[in-house]
């Protein structure tokens, strides 16, 4: 390399990094067409909708048991309700005085003898209360 | 909204303003002052406002015009301040770029176009994913806008959510972001997923025009712009942005820090900056807990290079300011750990857990292992296919002080990240789980602050390319 060409050199090596920085960019971009996270928004929306009229029947302070039956994403729906029921408390425990229930095939066989149903509100989500023996 | 939205995100940024306006010299006018007085006034301003309105919710869940009442009063003593000061007649200088041997010619239009054209992309890609997901990523609503939700929904009960019952939402985990998102949902008076989109907007590229502007101010325009297409040119510093993580904001407190530290350096008269940069240290660990690792790695950082860089007289004076800095914020930090938080599930119950993850060199080698293939995929191999011209030649320059205050910089990013490999080490989670979700995000909190420090001390690269008077 002499020192005539550097100037021009240097400045192609310029154009060319910053040209593609703009096309990584660029294809970043494209790629979001199918981004997953656009499925997470609908479960939060679908969440929220969900547990509207829950919300207002719960104490809004104080712990709340959680019961689900769904296979699939059950970390996610426990964290999704919590985030739906704020301030309310949402723990994973089925001897909550209160205890909402997040159904997916309408069976919950393991706590059936602890709950009692109280309330159904459509579309999986109903609350339940401790039966007293 | 929109209209309601101005106050809740004004008040912050005008704040800042003049609290930065106060702290640096008056003499600094023109664009590239400008442009760093806004960047470092935002995160500011956000920083000082979840500050005060902790305090408000600490000491009594406030009504909305008491909270109106306190910024307002706040914003308006730190404008009359400014008022009174413009009346005295500064004498400080603008600061002497570092960089004093500026190589100018035809062609010097490339990187500005280049810088504008990537950072419209950038804009519009957070744009477009935010109206995607505005939500944010799982960082967003599982903790951040979750305990904001606790905040604004719970009243006089909001400490409810502080329990570790919620152990997976990270209930200890400091306050900046849940606070600015949940004082930003009282201005408006209900929950408006425009709040934390425009908070994370602000961060995102905040940090962009203080890292260009910085350089600008200290090096040249060219250097501060590379530096912006660097930062604009890593897919995943947006794409995190847009999700929300408070990684980002992290990531601009630590370069501001760096920032203030070397304009410091370079007007070694005036300590006002070591107190702003303590300011933005401390609000560091108000936003995530690795800031509180952060407080300690700049102060260590900080000691060493006031020893080994021979700046004696005037060091100490600046260590004590920005002590003085950091100890404005970490009152509220220590209320929040020692009284609210739960502990921490990560250093709490160490003991010999601890111990034997020390001796297994098993995890040693899966956290080095990960480090690099991470950094990989985190950083785009272009940023360091750009930055490759500056290690030719004498890629560094020459300016001593600036060395060794990149040095400093250098050591306070390489303490941090040795805290981070320790936190790997004892950690109590499965390894490869926490390496995987964590650890692209950490090194993106360092990534602007390495930026800036590495062309701190870097030529630019036509200079270092050119032949040099003893070449030729």
């Amino acid at each position: 390399m002499t020192g005539n060409n550097r100037p021009l050199i240097v400045k192609s090596y310029i154009m060319a990094t910053v040209v593609a920085n703009l096309a990584i960019v660029t294809i970043t971009l494209a790629k979001l067409v199918s981004s997953p996270e656009i499925v997470l928004l609908q479960d939060i929306r679908q969440s929220e909708n969900r547990f509207e009229k829950l919300k207002a029947v719960i104490p809004a302070h104080g712990i709340v048991g959680y019961v689900s039956d769904c296979a699939d994403k059950r970390k996610a729906r426990l964290q999704l309700s919590q985030y739906a029921l704020a301030p309310a408390i949402i723990v994973p425990s089925a001897v909550q005085p209160l205890v909402v229930g997040d159904l997916c095939d309408g069976g919950l066989s393991e706590q059936a003898d602890l709950m009692v149903l109280l309330s159904d509100f459509g579309r999986g989500v109903v609350l339940f209360g401790r039966k007293t023996r | 909204m929109i209209v309601s939205l101005i106050p809740a995100i004004g008040i912050p940024i005008i704040t800042g303003f003049f609290l930065v306006h106060l702290a640096l010299p008056n003499t600094w006018r023109g664009p590239r002052y400008a442009v760093l007085k806004w960047s470092l006034a935002s995160g500011a301003g956000f920083g000082l406002t979840s500050c005060m309105y902790f305090t408000c919710l600490a000491l009594g869940y406030p009504s909305f015009p008491q909270l109106l009442m306190i910024e307002g009063a706040t914003a308006m003593s730190l404008a009359a301040a400014c008022l009174m000061r413009s009346r005295t007649t500064s004498t400080a200088p603008s600061p002497a770029s570092w960089n004093s041997q500026l190589h100018h010619g035809p062609g010097d239009w490339l990187i500005p176009a280049g810088f504008h054209a990537i950072l419209l992309v950038a804009v519009a890609t957070f744009l477009y994913r935010s109206i995607l997901n505005p939500c944010g990523g799982w960082d967003a609503w599982g903790l951040w806008n979750l305990f904001a939700r606790f905040i604004y929904r719970g009243g006089v009960h909001w400490k409810d959510g502080f329990t570790n019952l919620l152990a997976t939402h990270h209930p200890d985990y400091p306050l900046l972001l849940a606070t600015s998102v949940a004082r930003g949902w009282k201005y408006l008076g209900k929950e408006a997923e425009l709040v934390p989109i425009a908070i994370a907007f602000i961060f995102t590229f905040s940090t962009v025009g203080l890292l260009v502007s910085s350089l600008t101010v200290l090096k040249c325009g060219k250097q501060g712009l590379l530096a912006g297409i660097a930062l604009l040119g890593t897919p995943t510093y947006i794409i995190l942005g847009s999700f929300q993580y408070a990684d980002v904001p992290l990531g601009y407190f630590f370069l501001s820090t760096f920032v203030l530290l070397g304009l410091q350096d370079m007007m070694p008269e005036n300590p006002v900056f070591s107190f702003l940069a303590g300011i933005m240290a401390g609000l560091s660990s108000w936003t995530k807990n690795e800031g509180l690792l952060f407080l300690i790695s700049i102060l260590a950082a900080s000691s060493l290079s006031m020893f080994f860089a021979g700046n004696r007289n005037k060091g100490p004076r600046q260590l004590v300011f920005l002590l003085l800095g950091i100890a404005t914020i970490t009152p509220v930090v220590f209320y929040f750990k020692t009284f609210i938080a739960p502990p921490n599930d990560v250093v709490s119950d160490l003991g010999t857990r601890a111990l034997s993850n020390f001796m297994d060199p098993a995890r040693y080698l899966q956290i080095a292992k990960s480090f690099v293939t991470l950094s990989f995929d985190t950083i785009p191999l272009f940023a360091l296919v750009l930055f490759y011209p500056l290690f030719l030649n004498t890629g560094m320059s020459g300016c001593k002080v600036c060395k060794s205050t990149a040095c400093g910089f250098f050591a306070a990013l390489a303490f941090t990240l040795t805290g981070y490999f320790i936190i790997y080490l004892i950690t109590p989670h499965d390894l490869a789980w926490h390496l995987e979700s964590s650890m692209h995000r950490l090194l993106l909190q360092l990534w602007p602050s390495a930026i800036f420090s590495f062309l701190l001390i870097s030529r630019f690269p036509e200079d270092a390319l050119t032949p040099t008077e003893s070449e030729a």
